[in-house]
Parts: C-alpha cells; structure tokens; sequence
C-alpha cells in the first residue's frame, strides 16, 4: 500500500499547484477589476465639482458683468454702462417685463428697447462659449405669480450615421441652436430635465422691484444649468421637437 | 530489479515535482504582473486626483470673491493659496464677440502666457500669480513649458472689476507636478 501511495505523489503536488494557480488567477482578476474601476467615483466627484463650480461662476459673471447701454458700441467707449442684472431689474421696473414685448421668446433689437434683453441672452452665450460641449438654459422664474420672465436655451444637433461596424451610429455635432422659449409652467421643465443624471446648476433668489398692482417686488428665481451636449434630452428628433414646441421656443440668431 | 522497477521516473525530489512546479511559476508571474500593474494604476490615479484636488481649492481660493474688484484683491487672494505642487493662475480676456471663441487647449494657454512676458515691461498689474514668480518674472524655459509631467487645466469666467466698468474674464488655473 505504501509503495503505491509514494507512486501517486507527484500528481498530488500538480494537483496542489493547479489549485494554487486557481487562487492566484482569482486575486489576480479581482486585483485587475478593482484596478479597472478603482476612482470612478472620484472622477465623477471632481467634475462634478468643477461643472458646479463653472456653472456658480457662470452666474456670478452673469450678476457682476457691466454692460454697454448701446447696441453699437464697446463697452470701452460707451458713455453709459450699467451692471446687467440692475439693467434688468430696471427694464423690469415700470412694466413687469423684461424687453419690449409681452412675449418673452421674441426680441427685438432694432432699437434700445430690449437692450438689457439683448444684453443677458449674449453675456450667457459667451460665458458658456468656452465650453462649447455642454448645452445650457438660463431662466428668471417669477415665484410670486408662477411664471418665468426670462427662458433661453442651447440644444446642440447631432448628426446620426452608420458606422463601419454594425449596430453602431457615428455621431457628429453639426451646430448649435439658440432659443428664447416660453415655458407653459416649472413642471413642463422638471418633467424633460428629470432623467438628465449629469446636470449642474446653480440658483439664486432675487427681488425685483415693481410699481404696478399694490407688490413692492416681485421675487423671482434665476437658474443656470449645464448638461454635456452629448446627453440627448429626449430619445427621438421627434421627442426633441416636442420640447422645443412644449416650452415655445423660437430659434434666436444675432 | 523489483527496486528499480519501482524507482520508475523517479529523477530526484525536486525533479519528481517538476510538472507542479509550471504552474506555480505561472502563477506567480500572473500575480506580480498584475499587482504591478495595479499598484502603478493606483499611484498614477492617486496623483491625478491630488491634482485635480489642489486645482479645485485653488480655483475656489481664487474666486472667492464673486467680483476682483482690485488688482490688490487679487494678489491677497493668491497669498492666501496654500499648496505643495506647482500651479500658476492668470485672467485673461473674455471676448464679448462669441464667434471668437473656441476649446482651449494647452497652446492657448502657452500663447496666453506668452503675451504677459510681452506686457510685463508695460503692464504694472498684470493678474497674474503662482507658487514661483511672486515678483512677475517670467521665463519661458520654466519647468511649467519644459515639463512633460501631467498638468491640470482649469478654467472659470470670472468678473474684473477695471477703471471704469467690470468686465467679464477668464481665470485659468494651472496645476502640475
């Protein structure tokens, strides 16, 4: 019996080794999926982070920046300059309004009329200029009567192509679309932003002064918000459409 | 001959073992392999986000006020920067002209810095400040150009208060090892 036992030794070791191989293939693939994942989340945390923090700075620019009171001149040789938002409380003041027209996704400026108007659409444009991946929205929602006074809007298109490999699209950004819009109420908007996951946005409270009715102001709520242009709002251009057509918008060129 | 008989294959007791000792080796190397490679992961990753970190307290040391309201204001916040890596932070111009503006990338920035060694001579308050040139001297043959080592890009839109009216820039702040 004893000599056949001694006769089976050298398999017992390679069993033993397969084992062994056995344990170290399994650390070794958990090594390689922690690895493989190890800082997601702190990636997600730090551009969080920085998005939040460009979208707040966003704001303040929005808040602090001094604008020309002209349409045709450089804010370094206009005689009258104002900071944007007092502009805007003042244009607000005497009518409830900001710009000339009751409609808040129109404007004109083929006079001074919507000039402070003019002014915050374009200021947000080239804040967000630099990030020219991430779509925007901006809107001064009036608390006090339930209604927003001022909505704009940047959707970027997309082009979808077939790719070499099957089931696959290439997508190409072709250009970018900016819109005054006129949202129906907040729920239109929380209802098409729920699903977005990767939105940053910042808010501020702000009172307006008015003289109209027995209100001294009006409070109202601006809100900055990004998103990457990449994150389809809606699943179909049909989708997309209807919230263009939901929130009233109209396509806004200088 | 029984003896020998039984002695069959036998080739020492290392030698009997040799089969076994193929997988082991294997083993081993699979192991190593990847726990180098992980460990190097690890460390690369844990540098980056040390980086991005110092970037984004730096970034909101900057701005923390929501209007520069003086070149002064300016320079005390970046006194107030507390770090260990290197890191640069300047304002540059936010063209109001929108068509002008593109991605930046790092020769934007190259470029940007450029012109302040140009304007150095003329300009007294340039806004510039980091961990090295405190007294505004700039060297093109710094490590910030030379440097192959990863560099962390930030940038915000900030407003500069000027003579007569605040105007909307940039800050870009700058972060390497």
């Amino acid at each position: 019996m004893i000599p056949i036992i001694k006769n089976k030794k050298a398999q017992a070791a390679i069993t033993d080794a397969l084992f062994f191989l056995t344990i170290i293939v399994t650390l070794a693939v958990i090594l390689f999926k922690f690895s493989a994942t190890y800082g997601d989340r702190v990636t997600l945390a730090t551009n969080n982070l920085y998005f939040k923090e460009y979208s707040n700075s966003a704001l303040k620019t929005i808040f602090y920046a001094e604008i020309p009171l002209d349409f045709s001149k450089e804010i370094s040789s206009s005689k009258e300059t104002d900071y944007l938002m007092t502009a805007i409380k003042e244009d607000y003041f005497s009518d409830m309004q900001i710009g000339s027209s009751k409609d808040i996704n129109t404007m004109m400026i083929i006079n001074n009329s919507d000039i402070s108007k003019y002014n915050l659409y374009n200021l947000i444009k080239v804040v967000m200029k630099p990030l020219p991946n991430y779509d925007y929205m901006f809107y001064l929602y009036n608390t006090n009567d339930s209604k927003f006074e001022f909505f704009t809007l940047k959707v970027t298109n997309f082009d979808y192509e077939k790719a070499v490999f099957p089931h696959q699209l290439d997508i190409n950004a072709t250009d970018s679309n900016y819109y005054l819009c006129d949202p129906l109420s907040y729920a239109t908007i929380r209802d098409s932003f729920s699903e977005i996951s990767d939105i940053y946005s910042s808010s501020i409270p702000l009172q307006f002064p008015v003289t109209i009715g027995d209100r001294d102001t009006i409070n109202m709520t601006a809100t900055f918000a990004i998103w990457p242009a990449s994150v389809t709002l809606t699943k179909t251009d049909e989708e997309n459409n209807n919230i263009i057509s939901n929130f009233k918008c109209k396509a806004y060129t200088d | 001959m029984i003896f020998k008989k039984r002695e069959k294959g036998f080739i020492g007791a290392i030698g009997d073992d040799l089969p076994s000792l193929i997988p082991i080796f294997i083993g081993l190397i699979i192991f190593f392999s990847v726990f180098l490679s992980t460990y190097n992961l690890y460390k690369d990753k844990t540098n980056l986000y040390s980086l991005e970190q110092e970037a984004v307290i730096i970034s909101l040391t900057l701005k923390e006020e929501p209007i520069i309201s003086s070149y002064e204001i300016f320079q005390h916040q970046c006194d107030l920067v507390n770090t260990n890596k290197n890191w640069t932070a300047f304002v540059t111009d936010l063209d109001l002209n929108s068509d002008n503006h593109k991605p930046i990338d790092t020769s934007d920035i190259e470029n940007s810095i450029v012109a302040f060694i140009d304007e150095v001579s003329n300009d007294k308050n340039i806004f510039i400040c980091n961990n090295k040139f405190k007294d505004k001297v700039l060297d093109t043959q710094d490590n910030f150009f030379q440097t192959q080592n990863r560099k962390i890009v930030y940038m915000f839109p900030i407003t500069l208060q000027e003579d007569n009216f605040a105007k909307t820039k940039k800050l870009y702040v700058i972060v390497w090892e």
